[in-house]
């Protein structure tokens, strides 16, 4: 090699960084060049320069490792915190359905509906009714009663409280529950409608 | 590659039941972890970021996840390449966040930590020195102060720079070749001017 080196070349060279074959070639040309020797102890020099360590003191490890151990800590207490909070909200969630009374279950719905004042009581009717209220249970459905059947239920109904028979009347094969209030203008009614037998 | 795991500190080599019960939980084992390593550590991120204290910081962010990463060995790493690796990745995201120039507050206060003995004539040329050789590493790009500060003052092969920074031992070699040139010349410069 006659020519000098790259200076990246004389840099690698003088770290011992580079191939094999170059730092042959390299070794030849500064057996014969002065400037690139020159340039080779600058290199190196600065090298030694480098590798000096920085003195760092005693304290500046110690807090640093200080550190790292608190931070351990800190995180160790956080999990434990963690896991009694966890803990003491799964045994909340098992006791709570254990000590809590059990709700009751919903009260019966009731519909109420009004029945439209009857006509005026008949001569013959010692207790004239003014207003008809007639409950039943959600759950048991009324039959349909057509209108014009209504009107004679009605007035059959009226005819039967009037006699003050016991015997329910016999219509349209419903069975007639009648229950006498307080009130004497108020008497509860149930019609069922009839099943449907052989008769 | 494996890099020794014997420190300079004296702590001693750190040996396979101690990277174990480190593992398992033990505390004590984990601080004769960091007591082993914490010298290569902390100094390497002193000479990447140039303070001090962002150092520390540093160190102890690779320690905490050295300790996260410690179950998810599956057998005993090499120890030192890991943490050379971790530093230098843990200072390149430290310089982003902080979105501060590396290197410059070294200052008045470097000889504090430059040198324990108390002559301070001594201090006075450390110092000095020291402040010189950060101010020429600011002069190099993030890829080459890492692979120089490795190879020159870490002293790890071309091969183990590679292998710690994850790159081909032909682009390290071109790195550390450019780092010294443009070194040589920021010294040949300050030289220069002083004179």
């Amino acid at each position: 090699m006659t020519a000098c080196p790259s200076l990246e070349d004389l840099a690698l060279y003088a770290g011992r960084d580079h191939e094999p074959a170059a730092m042959a070639d390299i070794q030849a040309h500064l057996a014969i060049c002065g400037e690139c020797r020159i340039r080779i102890a600058e290199f190196q020099e600065d090298r030694e320069f480098f590798a000096a360590p920085p003195a760092l003191p005693e304290e500046a490890f110690a807090a640093m490792r200080e550190g790292v151990m608190r931070q351990l800590q800190k995180r160790r207490r956080w999990a434990y915190t963690s896991v009694a909070a966890v803990a003491a909200a799964l045994v909340l969630a098992w006791l709570a359905p254990h000590s809590v009374p059990k709700p009751e279950p919903p009260a019966t719905v009731q519909h109420t509906a009004t029945v439209r004042p009857r006509p005026p009581a008949a001569e013959t009717s010692p207790r004239p009714v003014k207003a008809r209220v007639a409950r039943h249970n959600k759950h048991i459905r009324p039959a349909p009663v057509p209108q014009k059947d209504t009107e004679a239920l009605f007035t059959a109904l009226d005819e039967w409280l009037a006699s003050e028979k016991r015997q329910p009347p016999a219509y349209f094969g419903s069975v007639v529950v009648a229950l006498q209030t307080q009130d004497p203008n108020v008497t509860i009614i149930l019609l069922q409608e009839s099943t449907g037998g052989a008769e | 590659m494996i890099l020794e795991m014997t420190e300079d500190s004296g702590a001693g080599t750190v040996d396979l039941g101690v990277f174990e019960r480190a593992r398992r939980g033990d505390a004590a084992a984990f601080e004769h972890l960091i007591r082993a390593h914490e010298r290569r550590v902390l100094r390497l991120a002193v000479r990447l970021v140039g303070h001090l204290e962002d150092a520390q910081d540093i160190s102890q962010d690779v320690f905490m996840k050295l300790h996260r990463e410690l179950r998810r060995f599956e057998e005993a790493p090499d120890l030192g390449a890991w943490l050379y690796r971790v530093t230098v990745n843990t200072c390149w995201d430290y310089e982003r966040k902080n979105r501060r120039s590396p290197l410059v507050s070294i200052g008045s206060d470097s000889a504090l930590w430059r040198s324990p003995l108390p002559n301070p004539e001594k201090i006075a040329v450390q110092s000095r020195d020291v402040d010189r050789l950060h101010a020429g590493l600011t002069t190099l790009s993030q890829g080459e102060r890492a692979a120089i500060v490795l190879r020159e003052m870490e002293g790890l092969s071309t091969s183990e720079v590679a292998a710690v920074l994850g790159l081909a031992e032909v682009t390290v070699r071109v790195q550390i070749s450019t780092a010294r040139v443009k070194l040589r010349r920021f010294f040949e410069n300050t030289e220069r001017k002083r004179i």
